[in-house]
C-alpha cells in the first residue's frame, strides 16, 4: 500500500501539454483524455500461451493505442485464457493536470 | 433500475401535493415505479400507477382522464425504446396534454441524451433513488433528504468516542495497564526531545507570529539538514516541489467543493463510519480523490504521509507536492486538505510512528483535524522510531491531543511484522491507559488481517471471520472503549485482482459492521498493486463493494464459530500475561527492548530513528 516509487516529476513551471500532444493520442481521444483524473484501466481476456505473453500483449495494445506510461496491474493465465488488467497513467500525481485547467475554465 | 431501497426521510412531506401518473411502458417490469410511488405517496403526493403492458393509446387516455402534473414513464426493455417514446411524446402533444404535464422517463433502457432528443422534461437512468425523483417533483435540487436538507447547516461530524467511559471491565488487566501507564508517564514527564521542543516552538510561532523570528531560528536548529537547508534557501526539500501560484488557486479557501449527493454509507444504526486513506503525494490530486470518495460514501479520510518524514527531524512549510507516495505534512497542505474534506467528512492525520509526532498532532489540530493516530508500541517496532524517543514524543503528542480534543486511534499493525495479536493488544492497551490518564480519548484499532501469526498457526485456514471477530470480542471483554478496525481491514488478503480485492475488503468491512464497531478503514482495490499510484477509481471500487456488502447484510449478522470465543479468551489471558511481565520491567521502552511486545524471533526489532536524542528536562 502506498509503498512504491514513481517516476520523477516534471518541472513545476513546465507548460501543460496540450491534449493533442499527450502520449500521441489522436485529436478526439486526446480531448477526452484530458478529463481523466489519473489513469485508464483496460480489462479483458486474451487467448495466449502463458501469463508472460498476456502481459506482453496487453502492454503492446495499450502502447499501440498511444499510452506510453502503461503497466500490468493483474494477470492470471489458466488453460489458454488470460484474465488481464492493464493501466495507463495519464496523470501521475504531481504533474500539471489538464483536468485542472478544464475545471478552472468552468 | 431504480434502487429498491430508499434513504428518504420518513417524515419528509411535500410542500404541495402533486398529481403524478406512473406508467410502466414495458411488458412486465414495474417494480421501480412501485418503489417511487410509495415514496411519493408517503410525501403526500397523489398518484396513479397503470398496469404494465398498456398500449400507447391507453396511456394517453388515462392521462387525459387523470390530468397529471407529472407523467413518469418507466422503460426497462431496450429494444424499440426510442421509437416508442417518440410516438408517446407526439401523442401526448396531439392530445393537448403538454405542457401541463411534465414528461419524465426513467429505467434501465434510457439515457439523458435520448430523453432530451425526444423532448422529455427529465430523465432518471440506472442508479436512481426515490429521493431523486421526489426532489425533482418538488422542484428542489437533487440533494439527499436523509442528510442535509437544503439551506440547513451540515450535520455535525460524528464523535466516535461518544458514550464510552474507558472503564476496564477486566480488573486485573486494568490494574496492570494503569501500572504500566503510570510508570511510563512518570518516566517520560522528566524527559524531552527535539520533537517535543520543536512542537513547543511551533506552538509559540503560531500563537505569536509577530515574535516568530527567533523561534523559527531555534526551530530550524532542531531540524535535520534537508529541512533546515530548504527553509534557509527557500527551496523545496528533495523530491518535493512547491505548487505554482496557479495550482495554489485551486486549493484556496474560496474554492467550493460540491456537497455529497448521497448520505455516507454505513451499516445498521449509522455504524460503522467508513474511512478511506489518501496520500498520492500531491495535495491537488488528494483533493480530487477526497472529493471522489466523499461522493461515493466515505465518512472519513486518513492523511497518509511519506515514509521518510517519520525519519526526518522537522517539518517543511508551504503547499508541497511530493514525488513519491505520501503527502507531506505541512500546515498549508493540511489546511487545504481539511477544506477538501468539506464540513461533513471526518479527517484523520496520522502521527504514530515518527520523529515529528507531537508537532504533527499540533498542526493537525490547528488545521481542523477530527482525529489523529498515536501508538508507542507499533511506532517503535518494525523500522520505527527508537522506543525511548517515541515514548517521550507520544507523551507530548497525547497531551496535545487531549488539549485540542482530538481522539486518536491506537493501531496494532505490528501484527504484520509477526507480532502475535495478544502482544499487540497489550501494547495498545498500555498506550490507551496512558492516553486516558492524560485526559485523551483513544480509539482501539485492532488489525483485521491475514497476519504471519495466523499463516503459521492456521487460525484462518477455514475462514477470515473467527480470528478477527475474536479480537473485537477480547477487547470488549477488557475495556469499554470505541473500536475501529483497520488499517486497512483485510490486510494481506487482497490480491492484485480488482474484483477479489474489492470483495475481500467489502467482506471485512461487513464483518466490522456486523460486530457493531464505530468505524472501519478500508483499502482501495489497488491495495496489492505496487507498480504505481493508487487511482481514484480503485478507491471507489471498494466503497461501492462495501456499500453493497452493507446492503446485503443489513441488520443480519455474521455468526462466528465457537473458535472465536475460544481465541478471544486466549487473547485476554495472553494480554494479562504480557502486561504482567511489562509491569515488572517498569516502563514501555524497556519492555520493548526486552522483546515483551514483540521479539526478534517473531520478526520485529526496536526502531532506531531518533536514537540518542532523548534528554532530561531542565528544571
Amino acid at each position: 500500500m502506498d509503498g512504491h516509487t514513481r517516476r520523477d516529476l516534471p518541472r513545476a513551471d513546465a507548460p501543460v501539454a496540450t491534449p493533442v500532444e499527450r502520449d500521441g493520442l489522436p485529436d478526439g481521444a486526446a480531448a477526452a483524455a484530458a478529463a481523466v483524473l489519473d489513469a485508464i484501466d483496460v480489462e479483458t481476456c486474451l487467448f495466449c500461451r502463458d501469463e508472460a505473453e498476456a502481459r506482453r500483449l496487453i502492454l503492446q495494445l495499450l502502447r499501440g493505442l498511444g499510452f506510453a506510461d502503461a503497466d500490468v496491474v493483474s494477470a492470471e493465465h489458466r488453460g489458454g485464457v488470460a484474465r488481464v488488467r492493464a493501466r495507463a497513467y495519464l496523470n501521475r500525481p504531481g504533474v500539471p493536470y489538464p483536468w485542472l485547467e478544464e475545471a478552472g475554465a468552468r | 433500475m431504480t434502487q429498491p431501497y430508499s434513504t428518504v426521510n420518513p417524515s419528509y412531506l411535500a410542500d404541495r401535493p402533486r398529481r403524478v401518473l406512473l406508467v410502466p411502458l414495458d411488458p412486465v417490469h414495474d417494480i421501480g415505479l412501485k418503489v417511487i410511488r410509495r415514496a411519493l405517496n408517503a410525501a403526500g403526493h397523489q398518484t396513479m400507477l397503470l398496469p404494465p403492458d398498456r398500449t400507447l393509446e391507453e396511456v394517453v387516455r388515462a392521462a387525459s382522464e387523470y390530468r397529471p402534473e407529472f407523467t413518469l414513464i418507466g422503460r426497462t426493455v431496450g429494444y424499440g425504446t426510442a421509437e416508442l417514446l417518440g410516438r408517446l411524446a407526439d401523442m401526448m402533444e396531439a392530445a393537448g396534454l403538454r405542457p401541463a404535464t411534465k414528461l419524465v422517463i426513467g429505467g434501465m433502457a434510457v439515457r439523458d441524451g435520448l430523453a432530451a432528443e425526444l423532448g422529455f422534461d427529465a430523465c432518471f437512468g440506472p442508479g436512481t433513488t426515490p429521493e431523486m425523483v421526489l426532489l425533482y417533483i418538488d422542484g428542489k435540487s437533487p440533494r439527499p433528504l436523509s442528510g442535509t436538507a437544503a439551506g440547513q447547516a451540515p450535520p455535525r461530524r460524528r464523535d466516535l468516542t461518544a458514550g464510552f467511559g474507558y472503564q476496564f471491565r477486566h480488573e486485573a488487566i486494568g490494574e496492570l495497564a494503569h501500572t504500566v501507564a503510570s510508570q511510563t508517564l512518570s518516566w517520560a514527564a522528566g524527559r524531552t526531545s527535539p520533537g517535543v521542543e520543536r512542537a513547543e516552538l511551533r506552538r509559540a510561532i503560531l500563537d505569536d507570529p509577530a515574535q516568530a523570528g527567533r523561534n523559527r531560528e531555534l526551530y530550524l536548529e532542531l531540524c535535520d539538514e534537508p529541512v533546515r537547508l530548504a527553509a534557509k534557501e527557500k527551496s523545496a526539500p528533495e523530491h518535493t516541489r512547491y505548487l505554482t501560484a496557479h495550482e495554489e488557486s485551486f486549493l484556496s479557501p474560496e474554492r467550493a467543493y460540491a456537497a455529497p449527493e448521497r448520505s455516507p454509507l454505513s451499516g445498521p444504526e449509522g455504524k460503522p463510519t467508513v474511512f478511506v486513506q489518501y496520500g498520492t503525494g500531491c495535495p491537488l490530486m488528494d483533493a480530487a480523490h477526497i472529493q471522489a470518495v466523499r461522493q461515493w460514501g466515505a465518512g472519513g479520510v486518513v492523511h497518509f504521509d511519506p515514509s521518510w518524514a517519520a525519519r526526518t527531524e522537522g517539518l517543511p512549510s508551504g503547499l508541497l507536492s511530493h514525488e513519491h507516495d505520501g503527502t507531506v505534512v505541512t500546515l498549508e497542505n493540511l489546511q487545504a486538505l481539511r477544506r477538501a474534506a468539506g464540513p461533513d467528512l471526518l479527517w484523520q492525520v496520522r502521527a504514530h510512528r515518527g520523529l515529528n509526532t507531537p508537532e504533527t498532532v499540533l498542526l493537525a489540530a490547528v488545521a481542523g483535524a477530527d482525529l489523529t493516530k498515536i501508538n508507542i508500541a507499533y511506532g517503535s517496532l518494525g523500522a520505527g522510531t527508537e522506543p525511548s524517543r517515541l515514548t517521550v514524543d507520544a507523551y507530548a503528542a497525547m497531551t496535545y491531543a487531549a488539549r485540542y480534543g482530538l481522539p486518536f486511534d491506537v493501531v496494532t499493525n505490528e501484527e504484520l511484522s509477526g507480532v502475535p495479536a495478544h502482544k499487540a493488544m497489550a501494547g495498545m492497551l498500555a498506550t490507551v491507559a496512558m492516553g486516558v490518564a492524560l485526559g485523551g480519548r483513544p480509539v482501539l484499532q485492532p488489525l483485521f488481517c491475514y497476519s504471519p501469526e495466523v499463516m503459521l498457526g492456521g487460525q484462518m485456514a477455514d475462514n477470515y471471520v473467527d480470528f478477527n471477530a475474536a479480537k473485537v470480542m477480547a477487547l470488549r471483554q477488557i475495556i469499554d472503549a470505541p473500536i475501529w478496525p483497520g488499517a486497512p481491514v483485510g490486510f494481506l488478503t487482497q490480491t492484485e485482482d480488482r474484483v477479489q480485492s474489492s470483495v475481500s475488503t467489502a467482506l471485512h468491512a461487513a464483518l466490522a459492521a456486523c460486530l457493531g464497531v464505530e468505524a472501519v478503514t478500508i483499502a482501495s482495490a489497488d491495495e496489492a498493486y505496487s507498480g504505481g499510484a493508487i487511482t481514484a477509481a480503485a478507491r471507489l471500487d471498494t466503497l461501492t463493494a462495501a456499500a453493497e456488502a452493507f446492503r446485503f447484510f443489513g441488520q443480519s449478522r455474521i455468526e462466528p464459530t465457537a473458535a472465536a470465543t475460544r481465541w478471544a479468551s486466549e487473547m485476554v489471558a495472553g494480554v494479562e500475561d504480557v502486561l504482567t511481565r511489562v509491569a515488572r520491567v517498569g516502563v514501555l521502552p524497556e519492555a520493548i527492548y526486552a522483546g515483551l511486545l514483540g521479539s526478534p524471533e517473531e520478526g520485529v526489532y526496536p526502531g532506531r530513528a531518533g536514537r540518542g536524542t532523548v534528554k532530561a528536562r531542565s528544571r
